[in-house]
């Protein structure tokens, strides 16, 4: 019997089957997609308000066709920058570990799911009663420490009061369902 | 003094100027403010930490404090923003000795010998010279800079509206091109950037563009969220991901006066090593990742011992310590003046000029130089207070640095999160920031650099403005951008520095075919 968990192995594993250059394409192709809709919505602009969109559009659309054409081709358009790019390290996503595809994407996967939920909960829930809930959950399904996760929640929520509350005297959004109490 | 009833009122007092001297006084006055003490050392305590913790660093932090540090006014908020960039770069240096790791990339070439010191047991030796001589190419860096300011002030004057297109221009141009990765998908990057910055209400030509439809986007893509989102939560899914750890080394006793007559002992090395940090950081884009490194090569190619340098050499750790923090004051020059970034942690504080109202640039010299000067004190104290602070708690700095990821990241998103909603106060702002944030992880992912992003976000308005004014001031003539001496200057540097990659390139294929 298959359960939930050897479905997500097995999906994982398909997508790192699947050329990781392909992934770039399709977020080249996305931003490909914005700019033309940007094009075609310049042309309604005045002239003085759509030159720089236009300008700025069509440059776009050659350098992605460019690119997008040149990675089809099997050819990288491995042009380094003349000091071979030197701003931090920060700048590169360089794997470290040895983590394999299949797991590195369900990692990736999992991070951006738990983004989601964080976004959801503050929406909901407002900033403060959604650090005390999420924060300890996120903690102990990582590390399986009640006790760290409890302290982490609660003194995350306390910090962010004292900063935001009581010394920027900062008003913090108190969630969708405040509002409908 | 008088108020419109006569009766007296409060004088104003100036806070913003062109004049060197009242510049000065401003300056002065706001470092030394009690209150403003308390928020410097609490920059430089943040920058240390977020310099040590792998996967923060400068960008991370100086994105998290924008928002903070908003409503304190422009002069003190660019004045934590200073002290936390000094505090960044010791701060990394105590995990490249103690865990190999670099806390950010200007520290990489740290570890090579201060590493090695470390396992030998000497630890402190290594952090003390590392202090010492940070703080001391600091003051160097900055005094260089200090001296060169008449020289830009004048420069800034040659400067007409048409001058400050091609500079944007030309800043564009270069960021994309020495950004780490394919110039191409840096110079896609760029453009992404320029077309977020056209989004909203435009002043020129008062109109409202790319709206699609919805109020939030009235008042534009908004640079905060930007920030945070590109840089501190695309981080935070990026340690989410790889949830790496690091190792650890015990730091021992003893060595902190060994370290510091080290840097004395070897003081050409350093002062050496100082210069070449400060003339590489005025070069737009070059970033300390480089100085570190030339200044550790070159200060192995004098030394009588040069097989020495990798196994535990005090030099290579001063060499490269000295030329990281003498690089800031350098790179102030096309930050400030020219309005280009000379690193990531840079490319952010300059969005925290936009962000309080200042164009940095050629006119930041002449309408806002107070700013300048607090940028130069905060860092000349930063620097300091940071060894000082770092010396006595390395050992403290480095079990924080045992913070397991998966504790720390939920932590920073919400910190990340809070800050782009207070700002405005509007949730479209948290929305903008998640948007950023997961574009920001991919673009890292993808090797494309964030960098172009930023910088032609906050270049591309002052092009597409000073463009429009060159044709109102010409009234319409388009040959007004080809007339002047330093257009055509900026024009051709703009060309030579897109060419160069492609001549890099035929070179190499070339060598590659013989």
């Amino acid at each position: 019997m298959t359960t939930s968990n050897d479905r997500l192995d097995r999906l994982f594993a398909m997508l790192a089957e699947i050329d990781a250059e392909y992934y770039r394409r399709s977020f080249f192709l996305l931003w490909l997609g914005y700019v033309l809709a940007v094009l075609y919505r310049a042309i309604d602009y005045r002239p003085a308000a759509r030159l720089f969109p236009i300008l700025v559009g069509i440059l776009l659309v050659v350098l992605l066709v460019g690119t997008l054409l040149a990675s089809l081709s099997g050819r990288t358009v491995d042009i380094a920058g003349p000091l071979g790019g030197v701003f931090e390290a920060i700048e590169t996503y360089e794997q470290e570990s040895d983590l394999d595809d299949a797991t590195r994407y369900r990692r990736e996967a999992a991070a951006l799911v738990w983004l989601v939920v964080l976004f959801a909960s503050i929406w909901l829930f407002g900033y403060l009663l959604a650090t005390v809930v999420y924060v300890p959950a996120f903690v102990y399904v990582h590390e399986r420490n009640a006790r760290r996760a409890v302290l982490t929640g609660v003194g995350t929520a306390v910090f962010l009061y004292i900063l935001f509350v009581e010394l920027l005297s900062a008003s913090i959004y108190d969630g969708v369902l405040a509002g409908l109490i | 003094m008088f108020g419109a009833a006569g009766a007296i009122t409060e004088p104003i007092v100036l806070q913003q100027t062109g004049e060197l001297w009242e510049a000065v006084r401003i300056a002065t006055e706001t470092l030394l403010t009690p209150r403003n003490v308390l928020f410097l050392l609490a920059g430089v305590l943040l920058g240390l930490l977020m310099g040590a913790l792998p996967g923060l660093g400068g960008p991370v932090a100086l994105a998290l404090l924008i928002p903070l540090t908003y409503p304190l006014g422009v002069n003190v908020s660019i004045m934590i923003l200073a002290a936390t960039l000094g505090g960044v770069a010791f701060g990394g240096s105590v995990t490249a000795i103690l865990f190999n790791t670099p806390g950010d990339a200007p520290n990489a070439a740290t570890l090579l010998d201060g590493y090695p010191l470390a396992r030998q047991g000497r630890a402190t030796e290594a952090l003390s010279a590392s202090a010492i001589a940070s703080a001391s190419g600091a003051i160097v860096g900055l005094l260089l800079f200090l001296a060169s300011i008449p020289i830009v002030r004048q420069f800034a004057l040659l400067f007409h509206s048409v001058d400050i297109f091609w500079l944007a221009v030309f800043g564009l141009v270069t960021v994309a091109v020495v950004s780490r990765g394919e110039v191409t998908a840096n110079l896609v990057a760029g453009g992404l950037g320029l077309l977020l910055a056209f989004h909203g209400f435009n002043q020129v030509t008062g109109t409202a563009r790319f709206t699609w439809g919805t109020t939030y986007l009235r008042d534009g893509v908004q640079l905060i969220p930007l920030l945070i989102g590109l840089f501190a939560v695309a981080e935070m899914l990026r340690l989410a991901s790889e949830r790496t750890t690091v190792s650890s080394v015990s730091i021992g006793s003893g060595g902190t006066l060994a370290g510091a007559k080290a840097v004395f002992e070897n003081r050409f090395v350093f002062l050496q090593s100082s210069i070449i940090g400060w003339l590489i950081g005025v070069v737009p884009g070059a970033g300390g990742t480089v100085a570190n490194f030339v200044a550790y090569l070159q200060a192995q190619n004098v030394s009588s011992d040069p097989k020495s340098f990798g196994t535990g050499n005090i030099r290579g750790v001063i060499a490269s310590e000295a030329a990281n923090d003498a690089k800031d004051g350098g790179s102030m020059i096309p930050t400030l003046g020219l309005g280009i970034p000379g690193s990531a942690s840079t490319a952010v504080l300059l969005g925290a000029f936009v962000v309080n109202g200042v164009i940095p640039g050629p006119r930041l010299f002449q309408e806002n130089l107070q700013l300048v000067f607090i940028v130069i004190f905060a860092l000349l104290i930063s620097n300091v207070l940071t060894s000082v602070i770092g010396i006595v708690l390395a050992r403290q700095i480095a079990r924080l640095t045992r913070v397991s990821v998966t504790t720390l990241v939920p932590i920073v998103l919400f910190v990340a999160l809070l800050g782009a909603f207070v700002n405005r106060g509007n949730f479209g702002d948290v929305t903008a920031t998640v948007v950023f944030g997961v574009i920001g992880f991919y673009m890292l992912k993808f090797d494309v650099s964030r960098i172009p992003v930023v910088i032609a976000f906050v270049l591309g308005p002052i092009a597409e403005q000073n463009f429009h004014r060159g044709l109102q001031i010409s009234r319409g003539e388009y040959s007004i951008f080809l007339q002047r001496h330093v257009s055509i200057v900026l024009i051709v540097a703009t060309v030579a520095v897109l060419l160069l990659p492609l001549v890099r390139h035929a070179r190499k294929r070339r060598s590659g075919e013989r």
